[in-house]
């Protein structure tokens, strides 16, 4: 494909000069971004071996926003969309909207596949570990090894 | 408008040397040859998908009878039956055929190639190259789903939804093992070829359009085909990466859609902690959007034919290019409605039954809107309008039984029985395929400069609309009393017993369907050399492909097309003439073309 | 526009005009739209491995440094793709500006970066190699999600191969001169025919008497060689055949026999269970678990403590009343019997108690301290892991490569500003693979 927007871009210039308004941004402002980008790596890598990660949910969140920080730097000055017309939002938002509708939809199913996991399934599963961290003996297999045998499908069904 | 040149492309054919040859027919990047390839190739295989159906419903109606004449040439090992292993091959390939190799790249591939820069007012694609990989990208498909067939000992069977862990335990059906790999490779291959046509699709009607002709005077084909190559373009990845994770669960062993404690053969397999479900809902999410890829181009299609040969501009252009836009938009948060009975989370199936019945409104804006354009027409019924109007009542038809099972407490009772078979088949075959029929008969004459015999046309249009009826009418009663499908031989049940009969009339139809398809074939190839040829504008139609040359030459055009109003200016009062084309510059009091910005 | 679709072919002398609805070029168009459906390619992917994540069974998700992924490798890889991403928009810059040279340079280092990205990428893969961690599940993978009956049977088979293995390699070790001298007897035996065969048979047989010309000298060094070169192969001449063998009979001994005894006493205790837990944390042992296991073995060796005493007692009454017996007393074959049970529980006890010992210092786990046992190993949800870890982590390397082909086939180009379109489009994608791996780098490394 690349050859051809190759040449496909060299006969547009000529027609469309307005379509590259050439000089956005500077050698300073990408090494600016360049430095802000480590230094958010660094911050990252700092929040991972920190006390934010005693609670995971508070290091996770600010990993991710970190990520989300560095993801719009990367956006804005080094793919240039800062510069663009509005059309960038056009072909970015749905994708972004659609590819986080999909994984919320996952999540009742799949990333909470185990709330229904019956206890002749929980026998196979890996094992749930926080039972064991507690430096406890006793180890139970399912949430509910004592519970009835019977209802073996589908419990979490209601 | 310049001065028309005589049309003059045909006149070098004979001089053509073997490599010129290839150029222009084979390995052509011009959009016409790609989008003629395309055709020829899905009608070869809607003949394919017709047969295996015929095989399908031979079973059903006289189960395990040998078939005449082709039976012991089949299924010698089985006595000239039909064993119930390749039942399941058959309903696996008729689908996979059907919805891959026809019904997506006829519309897309045929159609959206051949009339997109001609409607746009444009002279090829903005991506020739691409284009024509597009094209080629279809046959390593073919050939994979073919050899998935012919894999020892049966083809593919696991639906074409391929759902696991069926689908991703080698070993759990005899066509689980090689053929099933095969399978989702040439899936994978489909997927590949389409993305790069919808992407194509997209920058050439964004960039490539004539002047004046803004997206509001778009035809409404091309605004379903670039509605349908957005779908496409974010749909399909999700398809991909779904199908390469289950490549990988059945050649490396990883478990994505595995669960634990599945047991196989009373052996556990390796890995596991996936979820069968997760494959449901990517599947679906590219799948549910394919439904509206295999129709939306088909309504366009439609409301161009049927403003023609109403002779009066489409009812409401603007509601139907937004309710294009909302049955897409609305078509990405549906398809759970698939899933009803697959241990989905409920509080889901509650979300996915409410938007699904919002698609109604958006099909009944269209439908509400051709009767309006129906309405008070000057009427012609020529083949293609026969067609074209057997859509839309068809189509009514699908769409009702599709609002039946929206709903989840029906949907619990009437899941997987001939009740789905009847609305998918109305859907696509009574709706989407005889839209492709009009549209075959509406665009012939600009494909190859000739016309197709309208009374053979009509013969074939009288006789397939009986027949499609006959068979697939009666689906939906079968699917009510309960019906399962994709079963080779539901009879031992007493339940099922006395639908026999019903199964056998079906039978007789489909025979009779696929038979009348040889007048279609017989028109079309004789009219391709022996119609009476026409000129550039046989139909009196208002859009821009009408005023190229038919055929077209490379580039298109010969003039510069300038477009001045939208498609359906038919009975204007501004000109004397029924109609009024997109490039005719208005009387002189009129404004110029304005741009869109 | 137009004029550059068809290469060769005559377009006639209309160039079509058009109305573009953008302010930008068709091939930043496509590029923009192939990116979005990359973006929903990789949504896909990344959210299965949320879901898959976050779904599994409550905190068995391993830790990074349970499955060898180390940070700092993902930070310096996340360095050199946000320093190629720099590269490349200067780059574009330079040949924006005219300055080909300068161009050409940046684009080189994207090059070599992207190329340092994959080496990284190797060395990671083969690191999991080394430890048995493949995107597969067992038992081609040696990961079990759970210290259950199958990953002790799966322990104990791979024990009685190696041992069985070691065997033979000892067996072989004594032996081979004999073996090869019958080898090359053989060798010579097909080519002489069978003229020769009584004559070769009884060399063969009475190989002692028969004196060695200087060619079966030769012969026989030369076949010697080959055995060594094919032994080599088989799984390396090892210099300590004993020692290996020595470690594989005692932990056959202790690891699996007493795991199993425990397992075939309560099967689906707790008892059981905590044992094949201890066994699995034996051969790799993870963080989480370490609190409870030394926990368990700790009140273990008090117990065993006991037991032993025990044990002793019982089989020294048990040695007193045999001697006691008659030599034809009737119940002495029963006695003798109890004998070699009671003596079999002591010896199972002490090697208990030897394999506990090393437990507070696992020194990274007995596949760490013996590369060739190569024992299968527990890694709660290890398996679901390494399926969306080789897949997320695949799918980007393979963008890279595509990248760097790219890069490849741009390098001998002269980079003017005519290139600009090109060098952006290309920029463009490379973005994009950095911004995967932005996101990949803290969900697959830091958390």
């Amino acid at each position: 494909m690349s050859d051809h927007d190759d040449s496909n871009a060299d006969a547009h210039d000529a027609e469309h000069d307005e379509s590259h308004v050439g000089h956005h941004g500077s050698m300073k402002l990408f090494v600016t971004v360049f430095i802000a980008l480590i230094v958010l790596t660094t911050i990252s890598f700092t929040a991972a071996n920190s006390p934010l990660m005693n609670n995971p949910m508070v290091g996770w969140s600010v990993m991710m926003a970190i990520s989300c920080a560095k993801a719009m730097l990367v956006i804005s000055f080094f793919m240039h969309m800062l510069w663009e017309a509005n059309w960038k939002f056009v072909l970015t938002i749905p994708a972004s909207m659609m590819s986080v509708f999909l994984v919320l939809m996952l999540v009742p199913d799949v990333g909470l596949r185990t709330h229904r996991y019956s206890e002749s399934r929980w026998r196979y599963a890996s094992e749930p570990q926080e039972e064991h961290v507690a430096g406890e003996v006793h180890i139970e297999v399912s949430p509910d090894v004592d519970g009835d045998e019977s209802d073996d499908e589908d419990e979490g069904e209601e | 408008m310049s001065a028309i040149p005589a049309d003059s492309q045909r006149t070098e054919t004979p001089r053509m040397s073997l490599s010129a040859f290839f150029t222009t027919y084979v390995f052509s990047k011009d959009h016409k040859i790609i989008g003629l390839q395309f055709l020829f190739s899905t009608l070869l295989w809607f003949l394919v998908g017709g047969l295996l159906a015929l095989g399908i419903r031979w079973q059903l109606a006289f189960p395990w009878q040998d078939m005449p004449v082709i039976g012991n040439m089949l299924f010698a090992a089985e006595g000239g039956q039909i064993s119930p292993e390749f039942y399941t091959t058959l309903f696996t390939m008729h689908a996979t055929v059907m919805i891959f190799f026809v019904i997506i790249p006829i519309l897309a591939g045929a159609f959206g190639n051949y009339l997109i820069p001609l409607m746009i007012g444009a002279d090829d694609m903005a991506f020739p190259t691409l284009n024509m990989l597009s094209y080629w990208f279809m046959w390593p498909a073919f050939m994979l789903i073919g050899s998935s067939f012919f894999t020892p000992p049966y083809g593919a069977g696991g639906g074409w939804t391929s759902y696991p862990p069926l689908s991703v335990m080698t070993g759990a059906a005899p066509g689980s093992e090689l053929a099933q790999t095969l399978w989702l490779l040439g899936i994978t291959c489909v997927g590949v070829s389409s993305m790069m046509g919808s992407v194509n699709y997209l920058t050439t009607i964004i960039q490539m359009r004539a002047p004046g002709m803004t997206m509001f005077r778009l035809p409404l084909t091309i605004w379903a085909m670039f509605i349908t190559a957005l779908l496409q373009a974010f749909a399909l990845p999700v398809l991909t990466a779904a199908g390469f994770m289950q490549v990988a669960d059945r050649l490396l062993g990883t478990g994505f859609f595995i669960p634990e404690h599945l047991v196989v053969n009373n052996s556990i397999p390796a890995s596991g902690g996936g979820q069968p479900l997760l494959w449901q809902h990517l599947f679906w999410f590219y799948s549910h959007p394919a439904v509206y890829i295999m129709i939306l181009p088909a309504m366009g299609m439609v409301s161009d034919i049927i403003s023609c040969f109403a002779r009066k501009p489409v009812y409401g252009y603007k509601p139907m290019v937004y309710s294009i836009s909302g049955i897409a938009g609305l078509g990405f948060i549906v398809w759970g409605h698939h899933m009803f009975v697959s241990g989905m989370n409920p509080v889901l199936g509650m979300t996915f039954m409410v938007a699904t019945m919002m698609i109604a409104l958006p099909s009944a804006v269209k439908t509400f809107n051709w009767l309006g354009t129906i309405w008070g027409g000057k009427v012609e019924f020529t083949t293609p309008m026969l067609f074209a109007l057997s859509f839309v009542s068809m189509f009514i038809i699908g769409g009702l039984s599709g609002i039946f099972m929206a709903a989840t407490p029906v949907d619990i009772f009437i899941h997987d029985t001939y009740f789905i078979v009847a609305h998918f088949h109305y859907v696509l075959f009574a709706g989407t395929a005889m839209a492709v029929f009009g549209a075959i008969y509406f665009w012939f004459p600009k494909m190859f400069g000739r016309m197709m015999n309208d009374t053979i046309g009509k013969v074939h249009f009288a006789l397939t609309f009986i027949f499609l009826n006959g068979t697939f009418f009666t689906m939906h009663i079968l699917g009510v009393v309960g019906f399962p499908r994709r079963l080779a031989d539901p009879y031992p049940y007493k339940t099922f017993e006395h639908l026999q009969p019903m199964n056998e009339f079906m039978t007789y139809c489909a025979i009779a369907m696929v038979a009348v398809q040889i007048l279609f074939v017989v028109n079309f190839i004789y009219s391709i050399f022996y119609g009476p040829r026409c000129g550039r504008n046989p139909w009196g139609a208002n859009s821009l492909e009408w005023m190229a040359p038919s055929p077209p030459g490379h580039g298109n055009f010969d003039f510069q097309p300038v477009v001045y109003r939208g498609p359906y200016e038919y009975g204007s009062p501004e000109v004397d003439t029924d109609n009024y084309p997109q490039t005719q510059p208005p009387p002189p009091k009129d404004v110029p073309p304005t741009s869109e910005h | 526009m137009a004029d550059n679709h068809h290469d060769d072919h005559d377009h006639g002398p209309l160039q079509l005009q058009y109305q573009p609805a953008l302010p930008i070029t068709i091939g930043k168009l496509c590029l923009w739209l192939f990116l979005s459906t990359e973006i929903m390619f990789f949504a896909a992917l990344i959210g299965t491995y949320i879901v898959l994540r976050w779904g599994a069974p409550a905190n068995t998700w391993p830790a990074p440094t349970d499955v060898h992924v180390e940070e700092w490798i993902g930070a310096t890889n996340t360095f050199v793709l946000i320093f190629s991403s720099f590269t490349i928009v200067a780059a574009l810059e330079a040949a924006r500006a005219n300055l080909a040279a300068r161009a050409k340079t940046f684009l080189f280092a994207t090059f070599i970066l992207g190329c340092v990205f994959l080496g990284f990428k190797a060395y990671e893969y083969k690191s999991k190699f080394a430890h048995g961690i493949y995107p597969w599940g067992s038992p081609r993978s040696r990961m079990y999600d759970k210290a259950d009956v199958y990953y002790v049977a799966a322990v104990r088979a791979r024990l009685g191969d190696l041992r069985l293995d070691l065997d033979s390699r000892k067996v072989l070790d004594g032996t081979r001169i004999d073996l090869e001298k019958k080898k090359a007897l053989d060798d010579q035996l097909a080519e002489v025919g069978d003229a020769e065969h009584d004559r070769i048979v009884a060399r063969l047989m009475g190989k002692d008497k028969i004196e060695w010309t200087a060619d079966d000298s030769q012969t026989l060094e030369a076949a010697l060689e080959k055995a060594k070169d094919d032994l080599a192969d088989k799984g390396g001449w090892s210099e300590h055949l004993d020692e290996e063998l020595a470690e594989v009979l005692r932990l056959q001994g202790a690891l699996v026999r007493w795991t199993e005894r425990e397992v075939a006493l309560h099967p689906n205790g707790e008892k059981a269970e905590a044992m094949m837990m201890t066994a699995g944390y034996l051969v790799y042992p993870l963080h989480d678990f370490e609190e409870y296991v030394t926990s368990y073995v700790e009140q273990e060796r008090i117990e065993n403590k006991d037991r032993l005493a025990d044990a002793v007692k019982v089989v020294a009454a048990v040695e007193k009343q045999l001697l006691d017996l008659a030599d034809d007393a009737p119940e002495r074959a029963a006695m003798v019997q109890q004998l070699t049970v009671a003596q079999d529980e002591v010896q199972l006890i002490k090697s208990r108690q030897e394999l506990l010992s090393d437990l507070p210092e696992p020194h990274g786990g007995l596949n760490e301290e013996h590369h060739f046992l190569k024992l299968p190993m527990f890694i709660p949800s290890g398996n679901m892991w390494a399926s969306s870890y080789f897949l997320l982590t695949g799918f980007h390397a393979l963008h890279v490569i595509v990248g760097l082909i790219i890069f490849a086939l741009a390098l001998p180009l002269r980079l003017d500003p005519a290139r600009g379109g090109f060098l952006e489009a290309t920029g463009l994608y490379w973005h994009f693979v950095d911004l995967v791996w932005i996101f990949l780098f803290p969900l697959l490394y830091l958390f």
